[in-house]
């Protein structure tokens, strides 16, 4: 999974590099299972002045509020209770509505490498919105969370892995 | 015939609910060997829709570990026969891997099942492990060396439930582990009447029933007692001691 995604930030560094000059100095992603987030933090691992950021949902927070479980064949950091009987995850974006995430970024979490922050769904909506009136991007809801807390960053160069288009989120997103 | 006596052995599993002592009581008047006690956990990845829904039933029912053991120790006070804690390695992470092991056996278990602990980790859990159609050669050889007792071969690649027939995979695994083995394979996942489980035996050393076992016991212990002593009769006859 992480070698096949990596493809992402192995591809936005070398863009990056031949567009700017230099390297972001936070890369941002979503996180649900950890798929996109993983593929872009390994192109910036290694760059020790990158800092790396995962946006979870805030109701499917399971690196921000889990503990350590066994969830799918993976011991990681899972939202589960004192049995470790797995919790009900909560988030407006499908894919972020999970209550478990790679073990890798538990490890990268634990490390010190990345930080991973909460996004609640209306932050999300309003990133949805402000992206699709600024840009004429549809973001995936999932993305919008990265790009909500891409907002907040006292960053000049920021590189937000937008994972996703938002077409299939239209509904959600008009029911809100 | 009495089970003491019989060639091939009968496993029936049952998921930890108040009325477990009682059905597994039955369970063994009817003709079971052993019985497998299942542990419910939120996100039982092998199981069908039947012990998904048993197990979400004993969840609400408040069948947490702590209960499991207690249900666990009031069938020890009814019957003689190995009870096997069957479970998720969620459920041992949570509560302490030897912690877990102490208890359980306190309670009157006898090994343990954890479908999703691959052999390597927490050996010091001694544990029936499992193997599938899609097992390597090597793979079933280390887990028949780790086992505990016998070896679990998972008839298909599949959940657990009934099937109208005997997975048409089970014998060129029974042929393959015998071949890597001597400790005894017990074969289950799909097996659910008379007539499977004496086809199976007459391949495998012992016949794991649950689904079907699950369904039967919602109807009591009298049923139960029947349905158990019917596949035993049936592996009985094909299979004489």
């Amino acid at each position: 999974m992480r070698e096949l995604q990596r493809v992402i930030g192995d591809e936005s560094r070398e863009q990056l590099l031949a567009a700017e000059g230099r390297l972001p100095e936070v890369v941002v992603a979503c996180v649900g299972g950890g798929s996109n987030a993983i593929g872009i933090f390994y192109g910036f691992v290694d760059d020790a002045d990158v800092r790396l950021v995962g946006v979870e949902a805030a109701g499917a927070a399971s690196l921000g509020t889990g503990r350590a479980a066994v969830l799918h064949g993976a011991r990681s950091s899972v939202l589960a209770d004192d049995d470790g009987q797995i919790a009900d995850a909560h988030s407006i974006s499908a894919g972020l509505d999970y209550p478990g995430v790679g073990p890798e970024h538990a490890a990268l979490r634990d490390s010190g490498r990345a930080t991973y922050v909460p996004c609640t769904d209306e932050e999300a909506l309003d990133a949805f919105h402000r992206l699709a009136k600024t840009e004429g991007i549809i973001p995936a809801l999932e993305s919008s969370h990265a790009l909500a807390r891409a907002l907040d960053l006292d960053a000049e160069l920021v590189l937000v892995c937008l994972s996703g288009r938002g077409d299939k989120d239209l509904a959600e997103v008009l029911s809100h | 015939m009495s089970s003491a006596t019989a060639a091939k052995s009968l496993v029936i599993y049952l998921v930890c609910e108040p009325e477990t002592p009682e059905l597994a009581e039955a369970a063994v008047e009817g003709g079971a060997d052993i019985v497998e006690l299942g542990i419910p956990f939120s996100d039982p990845l092998a199981e069908g829709p039947t012990i998904r829904l048993a197990s979400e039933r004993a969840l609400a029912r408040g069948m947490r570990t702590k209960q499991c053991l207690e249900c666990i120790a009031a069938v020890r006070e009814r019957v003689d026969v190995p009870l096997v804690p069957m479970t998720y390695a969620a459920i041992l992470e949570a509560y302490g891997y030897e912690r877990f092991v102490e208890d359980s056996r306190a309670a009157g278990a006898t090994s343990a099942i954890v479908v999703d602990l691959p052999v390597e980790e927490h050996r010091d859990v001694a544990r029936i492990q499992l193997v599938a159609p899609t097992s390597t050669d090597e793979r079933i050889s280390v887990c028949a060396e780790h086992t505990d007792g016998w070896l679990y071969l998972v008839s298909l690649t599949g959940t657990t439930g009934a099937r109208d027939e005997v997975s048409p995979a089970l014998a060129g695994l029974v042929e393959r582990a015998r071949a890597l083995t001597g400790v005894p394979l017990y074969a289950g996942f799909g097996i659910s009447t008379p007539a499977h489980a004496a086809s199976v035996a007459e391949l495998a050393d012992g016949v794991v029933v649950g689904s079907r076992a699950v369904q039967v016991a919602v109807e009591g212990p009298d049923a139960l007692r029947e349905y158990v002593a019917g596949l035993r009769a049936a592996i009985d006859a094909a299979v004489p001691a």
